[in-house]
This record gives structure tokens, sequence and C-alpha cells, in this order.
């Protein structure tokens, strides 16, 4: 194909010079808690004034991917994400850590992100054009049962307290009401308090939910013990056919939902990983143990929250809609070096477009090995004590809040987050369903005002005449049905308690 | 008190502040309050149900049992550090980030029980430079200065 002769482009000393230093910065910078990937993007980009656009493109989206997986570094060693991309990773992932799986878990979340990005980058090298023209088929109905199907994925991700999953979805979903109306310019739910008109943003809830709250659950316990409980680690980072065999079909739904959901612009990583998970729980069979440190719950997480990369930058290079802010901020750096986004971009500067979507396809390779020694290099930290790690923990939280917005409302909402989750996690309120209730409910609101304006308040009949939403519905029907019934795998771990309670009292007998 | 009736309860209250968030959203203008009282519905309906669970034996398995209030010092450590936490998210803006992250530091890792003195001074000897090298200088980012540094 007319498009290889590109990748030859990008095999020159600065092309390749900016994708390893887009990929270091975007590792280091995406592992901090509240910086992540557009905030490394925006430092890069006056560093790249003077360079030719290719070469400052391809700093850019190296950047890009290696910031998603970043955060996924310290969501499975300390279960604070880097980035809300790696929050649902965070949940088995951290389960693994905390079992001295550290390093398997390392291994498999850097093959599925390697992998997804790869997949997404050969889908945005060759689907560009048809699947942006789905993309602009999102209209504010499907945006709305977008939102709502993400919603179900609360009750999956609930681990049986599925009331309290829910309850606690909902409680995100108020919480993501205070600030300002964007519609009537009322200001809802701050009491009078200036700081809380700008409302609940989703980086510190993020932080507070996760990262501040499991360094207050890090203070319980023995201080001077580690979270993994062991007294070293293996340095086996290669991924072992084995395991890949075992979480085939996870990868394989990981990648997919990160692919479909990345062309859906504003849902992006945020909701195909919690899409990802739901639908990993909703299949699992008897002896998977999700909440526990299940393999194939991080391989779907991460599979997609790397396979939204390639396929969120098409609504951008496409149609110049950016589907989130990491786009949004590569869509400024295209513009500053004199490139219009379009199908003019891809008629006009083919070298330019093709070099910089080989370069992305090449440092999602890459990344895989410079990311694995960073991650089994940062797995030390699972060796501190824990009386340590909290405090650390605890600095890092405020710093990447702070540095993040600039805003000491944001921190103090961190820190209120940062409680809520702590005691949400004890009393199984689920703080991964309020943040999705957090993310969620802005989408869901817009989506639902737009359409009662479009359709002069009959959203039943205008939702359900548009085919891509009565897909949709039908996939909220089904992950409704699947979260209420008994899984495969929860029967088979209630059966064995059974079995061991019946055991237990004959002896007593 | 039993766990179900500490399930009651917990229903009962999230039923109430539910409904007291809706009494204010009741005048909103324009359908500011639609969303919200689409939540607060949703909870109550929902604890509701939690509550209604308590009564059928076969599906409050779980509540079987005491609940254990646990008051000792051990128990109780993540809430001082929480109360520290506070108290450091204030202080931060007003004596500084460097200074008051140094101080909490310290206070933390004392409430977490660590007596280790040699690694927390080595830790601190080592992080906080490196905080500032990467934030201070390398980022460029503007961290919170108040009467100190």
């Amino acid at each position: 194909m007319e498009s290889f002769e590109y990748l030859l482009n990008v095999l020159t000393f600065t092309n390749m010079a900016a994708m390893f230093a887009g990929i270091v910065v975007g590792l280091i910078i995406g592992a901090i808690p509240g910086l992540g990937p557009p905030m490394a993007i925006a430092l890069m980009i006056p560093l790249s004034f003077e360079w030719a656009p290719e070469t400052a493109l391809i700093l850019m989206v190296s950047t890009y991917a290696a910031g998603i997986y970043g955060g996924s570094f310290t969501a499975i060693l300390l279960r604070a994400p880097g980035t809300s991309a790696s929050a649902a990773s965070a949940i088995e992932g951290y389960e693994m850590t905390k079992r001295g799986r550290a390093t398997e878990a390392i291994r498999m979340s850097t093959f599925a992100s390697v992998m997804g990005g790869l997949i997404s980058g050969f889908a945005l090298l060759y689907l560009a054009p048809p699947l942006a023209k789905v993309s602009l088929l999102f209209g504010p109905a499907e945006f709305f049962v977008v939102a709502l199907l993400g919603l179900t994925a609360i009750a999956a991700v609930s681990f049986g307290a599925v009331l309290k999953g829910l309850i606690a979805g909902l409680f995100g979903l108020l919480i993501s009401t205070i600030g300002v109306d964007a519609a009537s310019a009322y200001p809802r739910f701050n009491y009078g308090m200036t700081g809380l008109l700008s409302g609940v943003g989703i980086l510190p809830a993020v932080i507070g939910l996760f990262a501040f709250a499991q360094a207050l659950s890090l203070c319980e316990g023995s201080p001077k013990s580690n979270i993994s409980g062991t007294t070293k680690l293996s340095w086996n980072i290669m991924p072992r056919w084995s395991e890949i065999k075992h979480c085939r079909w996870s990868l394989v739904r990981g990648w997919t939902t990160g692919l479909v959901m990345g062309i859906v612009p504003a849902a992006g990583a945020s909701v195909a990983q919690w899409i990802a998970y739901a639908w990993e729980i909703q299949r699992g069979k008897p002896g998977d143990k999700f909440g526990e440190g299940e393999v194939k719950g991080l391989a779907a997480t991460e599979g997609s929250n790397n396979g939204v990369t390639g396929t969120s930058l098409i609504p951008m290079f496409v149609l110049g809609i950016p589907g989130g802010i990491s786009a949004a901020v590569i869509l400024g750096a295209l513009m500053i070096h004199g490139l219009q986004p379009g199908d003019r971009l891809f008629r006009d500067s083919p070298d330019v477009i093709f070099t910089v979507i080989w370069g992305f396809i090449l440092a999602n390779f890459f990344m895989g090995g410079i990311a694995a020694v960073m991650a089994r290099t940062m797995a030390y930290v699972t060796l501190f004590p824990r009386g340590l790690l909290a405090p650390i923990i605890m600095v890092f939280c405020v710093v990447g809040t702070f540095a993040a917005s600039g805003n000491p409302w944001d921190v103090w909402i961190m820190v209120v987050m940062g409680i809520v989750g702590y005691f949400a996690h004890k009393y199984n309120f689920s703080p991964a369903g309020i943040l999705l209730g957090i993310i969620l409910g802005p989408i869901a609101e817009q989506g639902l005002r737009n359409v009662l304006i479009i359709s002069s308040d009959s959203p039943f009949s205008f939702i359900l005449s548009r085919w891509i939403s009565d897909v949709i519905i039908f996939m909220i029907i089904v992950a409704i049905y699947y979260a209420f019934k008994p899984k495969a795998w929860d029967k088979a771990v209630e059966e064995g308690e059974a079995t061991l309670a019946a055991g237990e009292e004959k002896k007593g007998d | 008190m039993t766990k179900l009736l500490a399930e009651r309860v917990v229903a009962l209250a999230l039923i109430l502040v539910a409904a007291i968030m809706y009494t204010q959203t009741i005048d909103w203008p324009q359908r500011a309050g639609a969303f919200p009282q689409f939540a607060e519905f949703g909870i109550m309906i929902l604890a509701f149900g939690m509550l209604l669970r308590t009564f059928v034996p076969s599906m409050s398995t779980d509540l079987k049992g005491m609940v254990k209030f646990d008051f000792s010092h051990f128990a109780l450590k993540p809430i001082y550090v929480m109360l520290v936490g506070v108290i450091y998210a204030f202080a931060v803006f007003e004596i500084g980030f460097y200074v008051t992250s140094f101080v909490f530091y310290f206070i933390a890792t004392y409430l977490t029980g660590l007596r280790d003195h040699k690694v927390i001074v080595i830790t601190a000897l080592i992080l906080f430079p490196l905080l500032y090298a990467f934030f201070t200088l390398a980022l460029g980012a503007f961290l919170p200065e108040g009467i100190l540094f």
C-alpha cells in the first residue's frame, strides 16, 4: 500500500529522537497523579516550534500514547491512577500487587496496552475516513444513551453490592451537577461558596477517590509492612505465552471496546475502560476472581484504554473535532504548524500525516520495552513500608492536583473526595461507581437536554427513531440483565463457600 | 448494633438526605433541577430497596452479626492522618507548599506508627529536593507559596 513509503520517513534520527523523548516524558508525567497526557503534550509544544511539522507531531502523539499507559503504573502499583483513563486498572491491578503479583500485572498491562495502541494505530492509518463518518452519526441521542451504557457498568463493577454500587453512581451524578448549570447559568449546590461554581473536576475526583483514599487505607495495619507482602520482585517482564493465551478473549474485548469508543467524541478512554471491565465481568467463568486480582480484568481495561488512543485521533484529524483534552491539545499543535485538519490534510499533506501516523504506531511498539523497564523499576515502591508510602502519596496528590489547575479549591475538593472514597470503599459503596457518575453526569445531562430540545419534549420517540441509539439501548438491556444475573464465577465462589461451611458443620457434629 | 439495623439506619439516612436535596431543587429555573432530581429520585428508590432487603431473610444473609466498633489507637490511625491531611491541605496555601509538606510528612509518618527514623529522614532528604527539581525547576510549575516557601 502507498502509505508504507511514509514509514521510512519516520526512521530518521530527528524523528526517532522526538519519538523516544515523547515516550519517556509521557511515561513519567503520565504516572504522576494529576499531571497526565494533556499537560505532558502541552509542555512539548513550545519545544517544537522550530521543528518540522512531522517531527513535532510525532513528539506529541508519542507523548499522548505513552502518557495514557504511564497512568497505569501508579494505578497498578499503588492504586493511585495517574490519569482518569487508568482508574479501572487500579481495581484488579492493585489487588494483584497486594498478592505479590506486581510483575505479572506489569507484563500483562504492557502487552495489552502496546497491542491496543498498535491495533488502534492501524485503524487510524487505514480506516480514518470511514470511521470519521461513523463518528458524525453520533448526535445528542447517541451521547445520552452512551452515557447510560457507561452507567450500567456501575452495576457490573459493584461486585455483588449492586444496590450500593448504583447508589454510589447516582451520588456521583449528583456531584457532577455541582456548579453553574450550562443551560440556565444557575448555580447549583454551591451553598454560597464561589470556589464550587466551577464544579467538581474529574481530576480532583480521580485523585481523591483513588489515590488519597488509598493513602488513608495504607495507614491501617502495620506501618512497617509493605503493599505486596514480599521482599523481592521478579525481573521477568517479558509477556508469557501462557498468560496471553489465558487472557486472549479479554484482550480482544478490551481492544474492541477501545477502538469503538475512541471514535465517539467526548466519551474516550475514561468511559471505554469501564465498559470493557463490565463486559469482562459479565463474561467471567467459574474460577475467575474479579475484585481480587483477576488478570483478565486488567487485560481488558488496559487493552481498552490504549485501544482508544489511535481512533480518538480520527475525529480530530479528519473532522477537526477533538475527542478529548489530549486530542484538543494535539489539534492546537497541528494548527500551530500550519496544518488544517480535515480531508485536505490527507490529500494535500499526505507526507506529513501518514508519517505522523506511522510515528504513532512505532511509538506504541517501542513504548513496550521502555515502559516495562520503567514500570519494573517503579515497582520497588511496593517494597516501601506503608507508613512511609502513605504521606508520600498524599503529598503527590496535593502537588499533582494543584499543578494541573492552579486552583486551591481543587485541592480541597480532592481531599473531601478522598475522605468520601475512603469511607465508601470501607462500606461497599464503590468509589469507582462515584467516579463513573461524575464522569458521565455532564455527558448524560447535556445529551438529555439536547434531546429534549430537538425532540420538542418527546425524547423517547426521538431516541428510539435512531438506529445507533437502538443498538446501544439493546446493549444496555443486556448489560442490566447480566448485572443482576448471578455470575458463573460468583456462583462458583458461593458454592465453594457453601461446601466449606457444610464440611465444617459435619466436623462439629 | 446489629448489621441489619445499621443497614436500615444507612438506608433511611440516604432517603432523608436525598429528600432534603430534592426540596432544594424544586424552585430552580429553566429545568436546572431536572437532572439532580433524577439522581435524587434514583437514590431514594434504591435506598428504599436497601431497606426492603433487610426485611427479607433470604436476601440479607450477608447482614448477620454485629457491627464492630473499634476505637483503639490502631484502628483510628487513618482518622488521625485524615484530620492532619485536611489541616495540611489548608496550611499549604497559608504557609507554603515545601515547608508545610516537609512538616506534614514527618507528622503523618509518626501518626502511622512508623519509628524507623533513619529511613524516614533519608527518604525526606531525597524526596523533597527531587520534588523541587522536578516540579519547580523542570516543569516550571507554580506551587503555593505563603508566608514561607
